[in-house]
């Protein structure tokens, strides 16, 4: 048994270090391999540029887009419509976050309540933010307000589907063994539901907060007159089409950033924690 | 402990604190000099002034600029506003954007 047992982690030992070619790497290099799709994108792009011969206020280059960025930090745009929009952004996260949770564990709580609720949920899925816009301008006005609410229903939607399925998959018998120890509903969501929906919850908050950014982008272009989707917007029209290519690149790291920090560590460190990944797949 | 001061998101997030917090500190810095160079530290009064930005002004200076004082004209870099309180003296002067600050001349 205990031969059984080592071969066993012999086996996986090697599948975490062999990979197959990629013992020679080097951590610099590995890290390089992260960037150099953009680094061949950006080339590709350059050169495309030039050997085109259209002018920058069509097709910029990735120098045009470079300067523009460079320009928009100095005249003080960049920084106010980022911190902008950002704020917007993490609002709308929070508040769909929060309206997210509340939903899926209302109505993973009841058989009546999901059979109420739940083809509700299903029908708004399918309606997407852009729809909503022209209505919540109309009760919000040309506000942060619709862009707070539009990113909260874009993150609130996978989040309820997510908590709903983390809930049912729940095995039976852990709830019916705290019951039998004398737990009551509040124990069973305590101690049994909310940290079993864990991954579900920030795999559904990682799912949400990527659709959230295209509604950030969507509200900001249609409601407001700063920010980072307005900028992309307004610059195309005035001809500036290095500015609307430098809100894509602030847009794009922006998220690529709040993802590599804090969401997919999150998800794996959930995942990680209850099992549902190897050491392998980390 | 050592885990912890080992992680890489701790100081990045430490990074973006000092930023943040900073950078508020920095702008009310430079405001200072910005009112003092002006003769504009101790405005007790609405005043008339001119903002001498560090571009040409673009819609987003403009906007900002409106809710601050009554734009009554600009000039290549320079933009004229009336009615400035001493509050609002003070949001111009944080503004990274705005290079001086001078008494408009009546």
């Amino acid at each position: 048994m205990n031969r059984l047992l080592r071969a066993k982690a012999d086996i996986q030992a090697k599948r975490v270090d062999a990979g197959p070619g990629t013992r020679w790497m080097t951590p610099i290099w590995r890290r390089l391999e992260s960037v150099g799709g953009f680094i061949v994108v950006i080339a590709v792009w350059q050169l495309a540029q030039q050997a085109s011969g259209l002018p920058s206020t069509l097709f910029p280059s990735s120098l045009d887009a470079l300067h523009a960025l460079v320009d928009l930090y100095q005249v003080g745009i960049l920084y106010e419509y980022t911190l902008l929009s950002l704020s917007h952004y993490l609002l709308g996260l929070g508040l769909g976050a929060g309206i997210g949770l509340a939903l899926g564990l209302l109505i993973s709580s009841n058989r009546r309540v999901s059979d109420i609720l739940m083809p509700l949920v299903n029908f708004t899925y399918a309606i997407v933010e852009v729809a909503w816009i022209p209505l919540l301008i109309l009760w919000w006005g040309y506000s942060p307000a619709t862009i707070v609410v539009a990113v909260a229903y874009v993150v609130a939607s996978p989040l309820v589907h997510n908590i709903v399925t983390g809930v049912r998959s729940i095995p039976p018998v852990y709830i019916r063994a705290v019951r039998a120890l004398g737990g009551d509903r509040r124990v069973v969501l305590t101690e049994v539901i909310l940290p079993a929906i864990v991954p579900s919850l920030f795999n559904g908050l990682r799912v949400g907060a990527g659709f959230g950014f295209r509604a950030l982008i969507f509200s900001e272009m249609i409601s407001q007159s700063e920010g980072i989707g307005y900028l992309i917007f307004t610059s195309a029209a005035s001809q500036q089409t290095a500015r609307t290519v430098a809100g894509m690149i602030v847009m794009g790291a922006l998220w690529l950033f709040l993802d590599r920090m804090y969401l997919r560590p999150l998800e794996r460190m959930s995942t990680y924690r209850w099992g549902l990944s190897s050491e392998a797949e980390k | 402990m050592s885990m912890l001061l080992r992680s890489r998101l701790l100081w990045i997030n430490f990074a973006i604190a000092a930023i943040m917090l900073g950078n508020p500190v920095l702008r009310h810095v430079q405001a200072r000099d910005k009112l003092q160079s002006a003769g504009l530290a101790g405005a007790t009064t609405r005043v008339d002034v001119a903002v001498d930005l560090n571009a040409s002004p673009e819609q987003f200076h403009m906007n900002r600029l409106q809710t601050w004082g009554t734009m009554v004209g600009a000039q290549g870099r320079r933009v004229q506003l009336r009615g400035v309180t001493p509050d609002n003296l003070q949001h111009i002067a944080r503004q990274s954007w705005v290079q001086g600050i001078r008494r408009m001349q009546p």
